[in-house]
């Protein structure tokens, strides 16, 4: 009877542990080689505020684009609407389809250049396990009409008006959940024909029969698109190559327009000695936007022109104070920093002073600040005695009584496996080295870093890791999460203070903080491919 | 009541004395037919069977008596006798009947009866020594020396009756002796089975073997040796006497060295199967029972029951009931009680004969077992089957006769060939007894075995590759480099097109996987498959590449013979060497290039393969390299001092700020916002490394200066590097560097001493953040001191030059369009001079050769320079840039003759898209002399104007005037002068020279 309520409870629990309900927010800079501000991340106190289900959105962007209709690179600078119709769509639903329309207008009229653009895509989704397929289309399945794509290009050689019965543009996702972050790419592919209205000063916009007027100008697009969301950042980069061609040149650049947002931690002091707290840490929470261009080939009376350049929409960081934990007791201790910015932060929990660092940190402890750290998604409190007393007893020693109880529910159902052996997790027993390193990776989702299965790490005491965590072990090598002692060892069996714990999961959301976004900015709009 | 009971027991009585013959039943499902295709042996049972099965069931001797198996074997092989029913096991074997066994043993009872009758006749008068029943017997071993002369005459001694002579006939035989004479008769008999000369060891385990005599110690250590006498106790007991029982286990215990003398064979095996048949003779039928053994050896032999059914000829037949003495579970019984299908059997078989004299059942019902393991080899010539488990070990089985052929082997039903047996399949094995009976796969079979790990060493020369296994065990395996077969999914290669078919189907396609084995490198994740003859080689080896990629900048490069020895620092500090090879793939700008392309200072994209060679050691090689498109480049340098940050906008404030440019530190700005958003800002403090926080505390508004180096980031201008110094700032001209230490300090020429370098210094070697070590001689670069003779800025760039430029005039002669054109003469430009040839020329054109006409449109030379047509310039003058002979710049402009020169200050463009040049120290050049004369005492100042057709060059290269900045110094070629040279004069310029 017990074991039909674990199953029931299991399911149920399932169901809602990824139930999808903030949609990734890919799609932010568009796809038209320009960039916006993004979106912020919730700050802590909005994260608790805010309720998490679809819902139909509509952001307002500053939003600039490079416009290459004449054959030279122009910024535009407008604002740009995004209408998402996701509401519609249930959280745990596994397939269907909603719309999201971009409307893109001038910022202001005093420009060489002035686009107007609306369009409307249809989002299909279906989903796998963790991983879900977004199809963006703007062609009706059936009819294969364009629903709405209409765009217009004022410069000083004419107006461009897209034809629509000519051009089509696809953008296809794959997205892929772990733990603590949600992995996306995405593929681009776009074709828009646009015919010219020459203004020849009579205002009719027709040819004069000069064969100056008329004319088409073509413009093809292909690009991946890479991005990833997480509790402390998110970015989304594009890499685009583009041909125009205006009836006689031809033009070939590529563009790299990226968008990136990432909280970091900044500790100020009190200035007056007598004051409560000594100082305390704040989130700030700082938006980049930015894109870099090349030009490849293009007419060659812009030869002497430079060939590439980038712009950038200059942002605002917001800030949120972090509350100030009594941590006086870890003053001057090797792992102070560490541990007062995760009590700041609330990733751990309980009160400071009862922390003893050069105690071993136990397995639940350790689960416990992980999930926290990740905000891993827990699972609905019990709403009655009756849920309560039928709570899903996965593991006979984590009652539902324990404060770590939801928290090691959570890592279970995402399948992050961390029980000793099958029965009883040992929740409080000291974690070792390499079960900590083991889930600090797989909540970054990163274990396809290292050959799968790894016969050996560069370790010297490569033989005591055990079998099952040699994968992981290598990969946060890989990811420079880690590195070998004087002597090569990494120590995979000794027990864990809370310190180097405090050290571990501070690394992982620092690691989240700066490097993964380095990952998915610097590292690919610096580089030509 | 009584006769119920009788007529039950009557017909209880018949039933079982007549047997039933209609049984056909069978444990092993192939036994029948492997029978027909393979039969082993056709045995018989014996003809006075039945009566031995009688008698052999003494009344004395319990199924549960310990002796029980020895004594029924022993009287069913004839060698020993009861005596109406009984055996008397417990009662002391006597001499003769100790002589008796023996000469039974050695098979010569005929003889010994023979011999009986010869004595009888010879001493027919002796009293006693006739009515010796063994006299034959003894007489007999006397002659073959089984006994000795003195045992012989004090048994036979006619004192019939007493006991007393320990040796008479009928005294209780000790067991020494009775070990001497086993041993010299199975010395005779079985000659070498028994070790007569051994060393005296094993009678030392005997507690009392000094009790043994001398002569019969020789005998009790060979027995003792062959496990047929063993004593009890850890004692012979030599003189104790031997139970009849006793006598009957020790043949029991030496029946291997038995057998070969009685003509006996033993086997072992399995009662597979019982079928019933019939023989019919005319007027006779014979009832068949055919017991079918699977024996050890897994060859069928049958042994038949017969019993005949009588008819008027059975006794033409001449036959009986044919049966065999069965032991079972201390029963003596026949065939047909005696065995049921699945009883393990031993079966004593005449070789002579045919006959089987004894079956003792060792254990019933079915023995069937299983066993599973890893096929290992299978041998069908002795039809064994080799089996691996996890430990890899390995053991052999017999197959039934049934599970193979020469060609096949039985699985699951289903024939394998033998050639291509799934070894390496995971099977289970039925066993009956000893012998497999049936194999079936557990999983699917496994058709190939392939081997994955990663490569530690591939040597193609001599043919070896050793991997890490999926264990983390090394393997060597060896190949032939010119016939392994090695395909390679290269990083590259994002499709497969063709897939595992070009593997299945060889030269099927173009297949671009197929590399050769010196592709496969170290680091590389391989699967190899062996030689189904040779499980040593390998002959097809798959593999994949495991790249990492990793970020770093060059902080050093080496160049020799082939490779670049190059230090890289990577984001978080570390460095590392590595030996790049001249020939791996290098990516700059977007477009192929080559090492020689590498700058110290370059951010670059490494893909490194890692190979463990052993935990600990690591190899790590670049196989590719994509340089960063110059978003680290520092594109300013700003002085000033920190007014304060803007921490959550991550902005330092910077008062009095000035930018390094051409001219000096210019564009002076009050406070200037810069952006500290870059992850791994380095701050200094002279040569110290210092924190933000430091800096905002202590340095504040302080009185130095402090130096930021701000790269050219998409985001816009942010700091990479901050220095605070103390001192007062003294930026000197440029100039080359004499000489330096390696170390840091350097000197120039302009100043003695030596100029030293900290780790604050900012060091820019053509726009790219080098570390102040790497300041070469010969370098020619703007230097800005602060404090005494330390550099806080080195500026390391090309020294203008302008001497690669070609430029001359010419007339076009002829053109071919799109590819050349030919001027009849020219004048080339070297210094302020032109110098005519009036030799003919011609220059090629490409689709980089612009066609700049006097209104400053620009097109492409080859659709627009025609020799027909109205625009056809045949005949006209233009003035050529040229590289080699090819024309790079086609300029249509008036012929400029006149210099001037002088320092622009400031710079702009006018309404028609001219750039204009206010420059001072304007002077003009005399072109009778060649000297250079100022314009004006008081403001040396003037304007050129640099319409679109200029030609701008600078550090040989030549471009438009968009480039021009404040701080150049230029020499500017125009066609005409005002006729007074004067402050604020206006001229064209054609050709502009940036000569610093």
């Amino acid at each position: 009877m017990k074991k039909l309520y674990i199953a029931l409870t299991l399911a149920f629990a399932i169901t809602l542990i990824f139930p999808f309900t903030v949609l990734a927010r890919m799609g932010d800079m568009g796809f038209w080689s320009g960039v916006s501000e993004g979106r912020p991340l919730p700050g802590t106190t909005q994260q608790i505020l805010a309720s998490e289900t679809n819902a139909n959105t509509t952001d307002r962007f500053v939003y600039h684009e490079i416009i290459w209709i004449d054959g030279e690179p122009v910024e535009f600078e407008g604002v740009m609407v995004i209408e998402s119709r996701a509401g519609r769509v249930r959280p745990d639903a596994v397939s269907g389809s909603y719309e999201v329309t971009y409307r893109i207008t001038p910022a202001h009229e005093d420009q060489d250049v002035l686009l107007t653009r609306t369009i409307t895509f249809v989002v299909n989704f279906r989903r796998e396990g963790n991983q879900t397929v977004r199809d963006w289309t703007v062609r009706d399945a059936r009819s294969n009409r364009v629903q709405r794509w209409e765009e217009t290009i004022v410069t000083p050689t004419g107006t461009y008006t897209l034809d629509r019965r000519r051009s089509n543009i696809n953008i296809s996702f794959l997205e892929d959940q772990t733990p603590g972050v949600l992995y996306y790419k995405g593929n681009l592919s776009m074709h828009a024909v646009f015919t010219r209205a020459y203004d020849n000063g009579n205002g009719n916009g027709n040819d004069n029969g000069n064969g100056n007027g008329g004319g088409e100008v073509i413009i093809r697009s292909t690009g991946s698109i890479y991005g990833f969301t997480s509790a402390w950042s998110a970015a989304e980069t594009h890499r685009i190559d583009t041909w125009v061609d205006i009836g006689g040149e031809q033009v070939h650049f590529q563009t790299r327009p990226s968008l990136s947002v990432n909280k970091t931690l900044m500790f100020t002091e009190n200035e007056p000695q007598p004051v409560s707290f000594r100082g305390n840490y704040m989130e700030i929470v700082a938006n980049q936007s930015s894109l870099s261009y090349d030009i490849f080939i293009r007419p060659i009376r812009f030869n002497d022109n430079p060939r590439s350049g980038s712009i950038t929409i200059p942002t605002f960081n917001t800030f949120e104070q972090l509350i100030a934990p009594d941590t006086s007791h870890l003053r001057g201790h090797f792992a102070e920093s560490d541990i007062a910015q995760l009590f700041a932060m609330e990733v751990f929990t309980g009160v400071p002073a009862r922390f003893r660092p050069d105690q071993a940190m136990t397995r639940g402890q350790y689960v416990m600040a992980m999930a926290r750290a990740a905000k891993v998604p827990l699972p609905d409190p019990p709403r009655n005695a009756r849920a309560r007393n039928t709570t899903s007893i996965v593991f006979p020693d984590v009652t539902p009584d324990r404060v770590e109880h939801p928290y090691i529910i959570a890592f279970f159902n995402a399948g992050l496996a961390i029980g000793r052996d099958r029965g009883n997790f040992f929740i409080d027993a000291p974690i070792t080295m390499e079960e900590a390193i083991v889930i600090m990776v797989r909540v970054l989702g990163l274990t396809n870093i290292a050959p799968n299965p790894t016969p050996v790490t560069p370790f010297t005491d490569n033989d005591r890791i055990s079998d099952w965590a040699r994968r992981e072990v290598y990969a946060a090598y890989r990811l420079g999460l880690i590195a070998p002692d004087d002597e090569g060892r990494i120590n995979p069996l000794t027990n864990i203070s809370n310190a180097t714990g405090a050290a571990l999961v501070n690394r992982m959301i620092d690691y989240m903080r700066h490097e993964l976004v380095t990952a998915y900015t610097d590292h690919i709009t610096n580089y030509i491919h | 009541m009584k006769k119920i009971l009788s007529l039950a027991l009557a017909v209880i009585i018949i039933f079982t004395a007549i047997p039933v013959f209609a049984l056909n039943t069978a444990v092993d499902e192939r036994i029948f037919t492997d029978w027909a295709s393979m039969p082993g042996d056709n045995l018989s049972g014996m003809l006075d069977g039945p009566t031995l099965i009688n008698n052999l069931n003494f009344t004395d001797v319990p199924g549960s008596h310990w002796a029980a198996e020895a004594i029924v074997r022993a009287g069913a092989l004839g060698l020993v006798r009861g005596d109406n029913r009984t055996y008397s096991p417990g009662a002391s074997l006597s001499n003769q009947e100790a002589v008796a066994f023996v000469i039974r043993l050695m098979g010569m009872e005929n003889a010994a009866l023979t011999e009986a009758i010869n004595i009888r006749d010879q001493f027919f008068d002796v009293e006693g020594v006739i009515d010796m029943w063994s006299i034959g017997y003894i007489s007999h071993a006397f002659n073959i020396g089984v006994i000795t002369e003195d045992e012989y005459f004090s048994m036979i001694s006619p004192m019939v009756g007493t006991v007393q002579d320990p040796l008479a006939a009928r005294a209780p035989a000790t067991r020494e002796r009775v070990a001497r004479w086993v041993a010299e008769g199975l010395n005779r008999t079985n000659p070498g089975a028994l070790l007569m000369d051994a060393s005296i060891q094993r009678v030392l385990a005997f507690g009392d073997w000094n009790d043994i005599n001398i002569e019969y110690l020789q005998s009790v250590e060979a027995l003792a040796r062959a496990n047929v006498m063993q004593g009890s106790g850890g004692n012979f007991n030599p003189r104790a006497s031997l139970t009849r029982a006793e006598m009957a286990q020790i043949l029991r215990n030496a029946d291997e060295l038995l057998y070969p003398s009685l003509n006996l064979e033993r086997r072992t095996g399995t009662v597979g199967g019982i079928r019933d048949d019939q023989l019919i003779v005319t007027g006779a039928s014979l009832a068949v029972r055919n017991f079918y053994i699977r024996n050890f050896a897994g060859l069928v032999d049958r042994i038949q029951y017969q019993f005949p059914q009588g008819g008027p000829m059975t006794d033409l037949l001449g036959t009986g009931i044919a049966d065999v003495v069965v032991f079972r579970n201390g029963q003596i019984t026949g065939l047909l009680d005696g065995l049921t299908p699945g009883d393990e059997i031993e079966y004593l078989v005449s070789t002579a004969t045919g006959e089987v004299l004894y079956i003792q059942v060792i254990s019933e019902g079915l023995q069937e077992s299983f066993v599973e393991g890893r096929l290992y080899a299978v041998d069908t010539d002795i039809g064994m089957l080799t089996l691996q488990d996890d430990n890899r070990t390995l053991t052999r089985f017999f197959m039934a006769g049934g599970l193979y052929t020469d060609e096949f082997l039985l699985i699951d039903q289903a024939r394998n060939p033998v050639e291509a047996l799934p070894l390496g399949s995971n099977v289970r094995l039925r066993l009956l007894g000893n012998t497999i009976d049936a194999i079936s796969f557990i999983g699917a079979p496994i058709v190939v075995t392939e081997m994955r790990g990663i490569v530690i060493d591939n040597n193609p020369d001599f043919g070896y590759i050793t991997i890490f296994d999926n264990n983390g065990n090394m393997f060597t395996g060896s190949y032939f480099a010119d016939s392994i077969r090695v395909s390679r999914q290269s990083h590259w290669d994002m499709n497969d097109d063709i897939g595992y078919i070009a593997q299945v189907f060889p030269n099927f396609r173009f297949d671009p996987r197929s590399v050769a084995i010196d592709d496969v490198r170290p680091g590389d994740i391989v699967f190899l498959r062996f030689d189904p003859d040779d499980p040593e080689i390998i002959v097809n080896l798959s593999a994949a590449s495991d790249y990492i990629v990793r970020y770093a900048q060059i902080q050093q490069i080496t160049r020799e013979d082939r490779i670049s020895r190059v230090l890289v620092r990577y984001e978080n500090g570390q460095t590392a060497w590595f030996d790049v090879a001249d020939n791996i793939f290098v990516s700059n700008g977007g477009r192929p290039s080559t090492t020689a392309s590498l700058m110290v200072g370059d951010w670059a994209q490494f893909l490194i393969s890692q190979a463990i060679l052993e935990p600990g050691h690591v190899v790590e090689s670049v196989r590719e390299i994509v340089v960063e498109d110059g978003s680290s480049h520092i594109s300013t340098i700003v002085r000033g001092q920190l007014a304060g940050l803007e921490p959550m906008q991550r902005q330092m404030m910077v008062q009095n700020a000035q930018t390094l440019e051409g001219n000096g530190w210019s564009n002076f700005q009050n406070i200037m916002p810069i952006s500290i958003a870059a992850n791994d800002i380095e701050y200094f403090h002279n040569g110290n490394r210092i924190s933000l926080d430091y800096a905002q505390r202590f340095l504040r508004r302080a009185d130095g200066d402090v130096y930021i180096a701000l790269e050219n980031s998409p985001q816009g201008a942010r700091a990479r590097q901050v220095t605070f110094r103390d001192g007062r700032d003294e930026l000197l001209p440029s100039d080359t560097i004499m000489h330096s230490t390696g170390t840091g300090s350097f000197s120039i020429l302009s100043m003695p001493g030596d100029i030293t370098t900290d780790a604050g210094t900012i060091v820019r070697r053509h726009g790219r953040l080098v570390p102040h070590g790497t300041i070469l001689p010969s370098d020619y670069a703007v230097v800005s001191l602060n404090g005494g003779s330390r550099a806080a800025v080195v500026d390391i760039m090309s020294a203008p030059d302008v001497s690669g430029v070609n430029i001359a005039r010419g007339r076009v002669q002829s053109v071919d369009e799109g590819r050349s054109f030919t001027v009849q003469s020219m004048s080339i430009l070297t210094g302020n001079n032109w110098t005519f040839t009036p030799v003919q020329r011609e220059f090629t054109i490409d689709h980089n050769t612009m066609f700049i006409r006097a209104d400053g449109s620009i097109s492409m030379a080859l659709q627009a320079f025609m020799g027909f047509t109205d625009a056809s310039i045949l005949d006209d003058v233009f003035t050529i840039v040229y590289e080699g002979s090819r024309a790079t710049r086609i300029i249509e402009a008036p012929f400029a003759r006149q210099a001037v020169r002088g320092t622009i200050f400031t710079i702009g463009t006018n309404d028609e898209g001219d750039r204009v040049a206010h420059i001072r120290n304007a002077e003009h050049l005399n072109p009778q002399n060649g000297t250079w004369h100022s314009i004006s005492i008081r403001d040396a100042t003037m304007t050129v104007t640099i319409p679109t057709n200029t030609a701008v060059a600078r550090n040989n290269a030549v471009d438009t005037g968009q480039q021009l900045v404040v701080g150049d110094s230029i020499r500017v070629l125009t066609n005409t002068l005002p006729a007074t040279m004067q402050t604020g004069v206006n001229v064209n310029g054609y050709l502009v020279f940036v000569d610093r």
